[in-house]
């Protein structure tokens, strides 16, 4: 039977779209179905239907399993089955990594490359907490006015919070996030300079809530870190409340922050 | 089993892609390092002559330089030296103070030896200043098998200043190493030593109990 008498029967195409050739047949065809509808001959026995579902749902025998993949393969295969395809060898390189293929596999393999993808994202640290950025714009917080006298009068509270992401790492890729806390109502603008920042105020502290109290987080490798807080970029203020202190060897005192291994030793307590 | 249709092209992009995509994150780790350690000697360098006359640059090179002959290295130097820029310290005052501190941090460094890291170097030139003799130092960076040697220095400078007397700083020190309490268990161990004498032992004493404590695999008291 012709193809596209055929999708006419099937409701794909309307009569008008028929051939005239084809129309007459069309026409036979129509009126056939209409006596065997009439004369109940179109009625499926009983059962028959559950029985094909019942195939249909224990698959495929073994030899057909290949050709499950769905009638436009099938009749693509059998198209270039058909005769020795001209094509270059390019082309029919082409053609093939760009065919379908099946793949079976259980579903946990993609739901686990899924979960290693995620995991893989979450250490990539894109974006994380303020990045110490000691070379950029070297010169702009740089002060005008000789160094602070440790009396500021500015009340500073530090606190080495946090939340480390390092987990059992090496020293060379942890990385333990800090929160510097500055006091200070009168300032215009805070922040943070160390030898994180190559020294250069390039932390910025921030006072969302206008209440004064000024913080940052700034993601640190364990080890011993030297700092001081920078008012309106020119005033450079110890922290009072560090737990340690170094002479700068500029008359003033640095503030030291030691930050361990989170793994190291940690279950050891002394 | 289930069954997914697709072309080979699809899954050779989607391998191609994933190493791909991990340069970005590589970068992004390489960019978050600390600008101190990221930045490679020269750069530091040339910002030292960037920041100071020609004639200070050169004195604050050639101190670095003297650093690094007795195995520190240079960068600790050049970042000092920026620091009392950044600081706004007058120029003069930056070169004399970075000069006493490349004495310093060679001293550091030879006691140390000659693979010693910045870090480590830097923390050896600080106890010094604070007061541990040289002595305590080096025979300490020889009791550090895989740990912190910046944070056992850290701690042993700690107690010097707190009054404990050096040889018995450093030994308590020593036996919290031997004992592997780790860096957190060094920073914890001078802790409660300080709580041991705010209840009234003196430093020399607190410092004795602790070692002691630490020897019987016991634990000092917390500090209350």
């Amino acid at each position: 039977m012709d193809e596209r008498l055929t999708r006419y029967l099937d409701g794909e195409m309307g009569f008008s779209e028929l051939p005239p050739s084809l129309r007459e047949e069309a026409r036979r065809w129509q009126a056939l179905a209409a006596e065997m509808r009439d004369r109940g001959v179109g009625a499926t026995p009983g059962g028959l239907e559950e029985g094909v579902m019942r195939e249909v749902l224990s698959g495929p025998p073994a030899s057909a399993a290949g050709r499950s993949g769905g009638a436009s393969e099938a009749a693509e295969e059998e198209g270039a089955d058909a005769g020795p395809d001209r094509a270059s060898p390019l082309v029919r390189g082409l053609r093939w990594l760009g065919r379908p293929r099946e793949f079976a596999f259980p579903p946990a393999v993609p739901l686990a490359a899924a979960a290693g993808l995620v995991l893989w994202l979450l250490a990539a640290p894109f974006g994380t907490g303020p990045a110490p950025g000691g070379r950029a714009g070297a010169s702009d917080g740089s002060p005008s006015s000789p160094v602070a006298s440790s009396t500021t009068g500015a009340a500073a509270r530090t606190d080495a919070r946090a939340a480390s992401d390092a987990g059992a790492a090496p020293a060379g890729a942890a990385r333990v996030y800090v929160e510097f806390t500055l006091e200070a109502p009168e300032a215009g603008a805070v922040a943070v300079a160390g030898d994180f920042t190559g020294w250069e105020p390039s932390v910025r502290l921030e006072d969302r809530d206008g209440d004064g109290v000024w913080s940052g987080r700034v993601p640190l490798q364990p080890g011993i870190h030297e700092y001081m807080f920078v008012v309106d970029g020119e005033r450079w203020i110890t922290d009072p409340h560090a737990e340690r202190y170094s002479r700068d060897g500029f008359g003033n005192r640095n503030a030291v922050l030691t930050i361990a291994l989170p793994s190291d030793g940690a279950g050891n307590g002394v | 089993m289930r069954s997914f249709r697709a072309g080979p092209a699809l899954l050779l992009s989607t391998l191609l892609v994933l190493p791909v995509s991990a340069v970005p994150a590589g970068e992004a780790r390489a960019q978050e390092r600390p600008s101190a350690e990221a930045d490679a000697e020269p750069a530091a360098a040339a910002r030292v002559r960037e920041r100071f006359d020609p004639e200070s640059a050169r004195r604050i090179l050639a101190a670095a330089d003297a650093a690094a002959r007795a195995g520190a290295p240079r960068e600790l130097v050049y970042q000092k030296a920026l620091e009392g820029a950044a600081k706004g310290v007058p120029t003069p005052r930056i070169v004399a103070a970075v000069e006493t501190f490349a004495e310093r941090v060679a001293r550091g460094a030879g006691l140390l030896g000659g693979r010693a890291a910045e870090s480590e170097v830097s923390s050896a030139a600080e106890a010094l200043e604070r007061g541990v003799p040289a002595e305590h130092v080096r025979a300490l960076s020889r009791d550090v098998s895989g740990g912190s040697l910046s944070v056992a220095l850290l701690v042993l400078a700690d107690l010097v200043e707190l009054g404990v007397p050096a040889a018995e700083a450093r030994a308590v020190v020593s036996e919290a190493l031997r004992t592997e309490r780790g860096d957190r268990g060094l920073l914890e161990l001078e802790s409660r030593i300080r709580g041991m004498v705010r209840r009234g032992a003196t430093p020399a004493e607190a410092a004795a109990e602790a070692r002691a404590a630490l020897s019987r695999g016991e634990l000092p008291d917390p500090p209350r």
